[in-house]
């Protein structure tokens, strides 16, 4: 099913947002070295004498192992397809506002927003961090271990700057009426077009019958 | 009519030894544009971070004495009133933006966004005050991609949209350029031209003399000077408190010394212009 099913119908959809490529690439990065350490622990742990298809003398690709590699890592495919096809496809505000519009905490929506905008200020920041530290003439490339050296002691004042954002955002925010206690508008309309109610209504149709088919049949 | 009252205002930090403030006694009348200055860790920016009750609410610390706005204890206001009545523009530029919006546009009408106002509305006063503070040609700009000064307008702009009554601007300009430095004082001159009530805390005396009706000077956590532009600028006294006097002001003491027939010490551009055609005959 995760193989067959999930994993075309995340492709697919990907596709349709023409975001084949940067979806299949962010699919590797995430996936390929995962599934295959665990195909490999498995052909290893295999001693079935089921059928061989290679043979590499202190492990064997049989076709026991590929079931149980298939049957290992089909949760995880399923999981990380699905979630990557989410966030690649859907625009974090309209989430944010679809949630809201579902009741959920304006507080609990802006703490989910802000944290996905602050991994690439991390990133960023840390790029600062390291180009401050080569000009003082700390060695930052080079071998794994050279780079692992100039790596760490940059966390200490990574840390401290993204807390002390914390506390300035904390009062920004503040400042911009966050805590008043009426019912939050939004500027962008994200009211559902009748694709989107017919999607809705088609998802929820095919998880029911999944259901069924799982528990029922 | 007095917007803001504070009566024996005085602040340690919960680490502190000494007091930060003491005895601070301030009023500010409806309209006012009043500048506080100060040397270094005097205790402005507290001044600020109290009268929009960032202190007590988010740091701690002894407060005492007796704040009052439009009569009322300042503590008897709930946080979202205070959002509504009290703006506040600090001095970092680049901290004041949501994070959450992705064009100055939204950024701007985050604000209104959180006080409920209808989507209407909110696009109505967004064109209206990019308008005012002339940034319709940064709309459609990610607010993390704006300089210095860009920032700090989409900052004034951000909370000048709650339309408060009382704005504490507190050193906007500390970490700008002199393009940015420029660019944000024009807009505060706009905000002056308004109904709000503005509370400028700034170092640049050249570029507040320009702009306040009152000055405000703070020493040791103690307010020692306090009266009209020209009078307080003009008195070189407040140079004992860290505070220098204008270049303008500096330079008709010199004239004066000199034995030109200076009658007015000017405290702006304009007044010193004046002054000087006089005096020069030219």
């Amino acid at each position: 099913m995760a193989y067959l099913v999930i994993l075309p119908l995340c492709i697919l959809a990907a596709a349709v947002d023409k975001q084949f490529f940067s979806y299949v690439k962010k699919l590797l990065v995430s996936l390929l070295i995962i599934v295959l350490v665990m195909f490999f622990v498995q052909f290893l742990l295999d001693e079935s004498t089921s059928a061989v298809y290679y043979d590499f003398g202190f492990f064997k690709i049989t076709e026991a192992g590929l079931a149980a590699g298939l049957r290992k890592t089909k949760l995880i495919v399923a999981i990380v397809s699905t979630l990557i096809l989410f966030f690649s496809t859907t625009d974090l505000e309209d989430l944010m506002i679809a949630l809201q519009a579902m009741n959920v905490s304006h507080v609990a929506t802006f703490v989910m927003m802000s944290t996905m905008q602050m991994i690439p200020e991390m990133i960023s920041k840390s790029k600062t961090i390291m180009a401050a530290q080569q000009a003082r003439g700390i060695e930052t490339e080079g071998n794994l271990l050279l780079r692992a050296k100039a790596f760490f002691p940059s966390l200490g004042p990574l840390i401290i700057s993204v807390v002390t954002e914390i506390e300035d955002k904390t009062i920004t925010l503040e400042v911009r009426g966050f805590s008043t206690e009426n019912k939050k508008t939004t500027l962008k309309d994200l009211s559902k077009r009748p694709m989107d109610r017919a999607l809705e209504i088609g998802a929820l149709v095919v998880f029911v019958v999944l259901l069924i088919w799982r528990f029922v049949i | 009519m007095t917007l803001l009252e504070l009566k024996n205002v005085g602040f340690r930090y919960q680490l502190s030894k000494e007091p930060c403030l003491r005895r601070i006694n301030l009023k500010v009348e409806e309209g006012e544009f009043v500048g506080i200055t100060g040397r270094n860790g005097v205790g402005k920016t507290t001044l600020c971070n109290i009268i929009r009750r960032i202190i007590p609410e988010f740091i701690d610390g002894e407060l005492r004495g007796e704040i009052l706005y439009k009569g009322k204890p300042l503590s008897s206001y709930s946080r979202g009133e205070l959002a509504k009545e009290i703006g506040f523009v600090f001095q970092n530029p680049f901290v004041q933006i949501s994070g959450i919006k992705k064009t100055v546009y939204e950024e701007i009408g985050y604000s209104l966004e959180n006080l409920g106002v209808e989507r209407s509305e909110i696009k109505r006063r967004i064109d209206e005050i990019m308008n005012l503070l002339k940034i319709e040609h940064l709309k459609d700009k990610h607010p993390k991609k704006l300089s210095g000064g860009q920032s700090q307008l989409v900052a004034l702009a951000s909370v000048l949209i709650m339309k408060p009554r009382l704005l504490l601007v507190d050193e906007p300009t500390s970490q700008l350029d002199p393009v940015g430095t420029e660019m944000v004082f024009e807009a505060l001159k706009i905000v002056k031209g308004t109904d709000t009530t503005v509370i400028l805390v700034e170092h640049k005396v050249d570029l507040i003399s320009e702009y306040v009706n009152r000055v405000v000077v703070l020493n040791e956590g103690m307010v020692v000077c306090d009266g009209p532009n020209n009078e307080v600028f003009s008195n070189l006294e407040i140079e004992n408190y860290g505070v220098e006097v204008p270049s303008v002001t500096k330079l008709a003491y010199e004239l004066k010394s000199k034995g030109y027939p200076i009658e007015n010490i000017p405290t702006n551009l304009k007044d010193a212009e004046i002054e000087f055609r006089k005096v020069l005959k030219i």
